[in-house]
């Protein structure tokens, strides 16, 4: 249900967790003890969100790799 | 108004019929020209509101007739002392599986009241992996055994439940309750914080088995004594009403989505993918071992 994940380049953390906020996906930072980015996706957590999360990341790969 | 999708840890997004159906209820409540939050806790109609989500819970989660489920206050860490305050039952020793950071201060809570071995740990590679059973020291005379089944923080979650034997099973649910079925006569104690899958935070959910309840250490306040609270229905004193009347327009919810299988079904999915996601590039890193391995 909590789904931890890291950025290869952490460099990239603050441009990733702003451009999500911005696309509508919040609070994605890891908890402050590990750091990296952390998706918990709960009962209440649509589908659509998950794809909307899917789709910005692949988004933002494809923005900076 | 667009509602964001918000992946907090907790409180976490709550239905969105759920709060619509809460805003038209609140100031008046059925037609009875108050709201829930106003109401008397030992009126009819809250005492109605309360019954029918302890029955929606059991009918959720198929819980046998022998375990009494109570809401509480306080957040799953109060009950880090308040469990083996209750269930010690004369034994001085209490079993714990650490696989993350919630476990891990379960044990410095419950290390005040009795005799803690940490039977399991993975804090040497930073909880990023579940000890192999076979290696777990477990003691036959230990009152419990407590582990947490989904660790919020690190994120390494149980897709097996520990074939432990006689010693009562405590899990702390908190990230997974209702959102698959689960064999809840394999546990001693299930509990949970609202804030992930429930409700508001503030409302704590205990379903524990009647045996192992009603010999409290002397020094336990009365508000954290489960025998007392199945005795008042979880009133004690006042309970948090508002909390729980939205908890149960969550059970509701449930019950409409096709219960537990139907949810554990889309959760399931929903994981799949983002892990896939994750895996399928180098671009991103998930640092738990297996996390879909069904051990």
């Amino acid at each position: 249900m909590n789904v931890p994940f890291v950025l290869a380049n952490p460099d990239l953390d603050k441009d990733f967790l702003a451009g999500a906020t911005e696309a509508g996906l919040t609070t994605l930072e890891g908890h402050r003890s590990v750091g990296g980015m952390r998706a918990s996706i709960y009962n209440a957590m649509p589908e659509a969100g998950v794809d909307a999360l899917i789709d910005f990341m692949a988004d933002f790969e494809k923005r900076k790799a | 108004m667009s509602r964001l999708y918000n992946f907090s840890a907790g409180p976490a997004m709550l239905p969105e019929t759920v709060l619509h159906q809460a805003q038209a209820e609140m100031p008046d409540w059925h037609g009875s020209g108050a709201s829930i939050m106003e109401m008397s806790h030992r009126g009819k109609e809250f005492v109605s509101v309360a019954a029918e989500a302890e029955q929606d819970v059991r009918d959720l989660l198929g819980v046998p007739v022998n375990y009494k489920v109570l809401f509480l206050q306080g957040g799953a860490s109060t009950q880090f002392a308040t469990i083996p305050m209750n269930i010690l039952r004369g034994k001085s020793k209490a079993d714990y599986i650490v696989t993350g950071a919630w476990g891990k201060k379960a044990v410095s809570e419950a290390k005040k009241y009795c005799a803690v071995n940490v039977a399991a740990s993975s804090e040497s590679d930073n909880f990023t992996s579940i000890p192999a059973f076979e290696s777990w020291a477990l003691n036959q005379d230990a009152a419990y055994v407590h582990y947490t089944p989904n660790e919020t923080i690190g994120g390494v979650e149980f897709h097996w439940v520990p074939k432990i034997g006689e010693v009562p099973l405590v899990a702390d649910c908190s990230s997974t309750i209702l959102s698959r079925p689960i064999d809840v006569s394999l546990y001693g104690i299930i509990y949970a914080g609202a804030q992930k899958n429930i409700g508001p935070a503030g409302l704590t959910l205990v379903i524990v088995r009647d045996d192992l309840i009603g010999s409290v250490l002397p020094i336990t306040p009365s508000v954290y004594d489960y025998a007392k609270q199945a005795e008042a229905d979880s009133m004690v004193n006042t309970p948090p009403t508002y909390a729980v009347y939205i908890a149960g327009l969550v059970f509701k919810w449930l019950k409409a989505q096709g219960g537990l299988a139907a949810m554990g079904e889309v959760n399931r999915r929903k994981a799949g993918k983002l892990y896939a996601a994750i895996d399928g590039s180098d671009f991103y890193r998930n640092p738990v071992k297996n996390p879909l391995a069904l051990g």
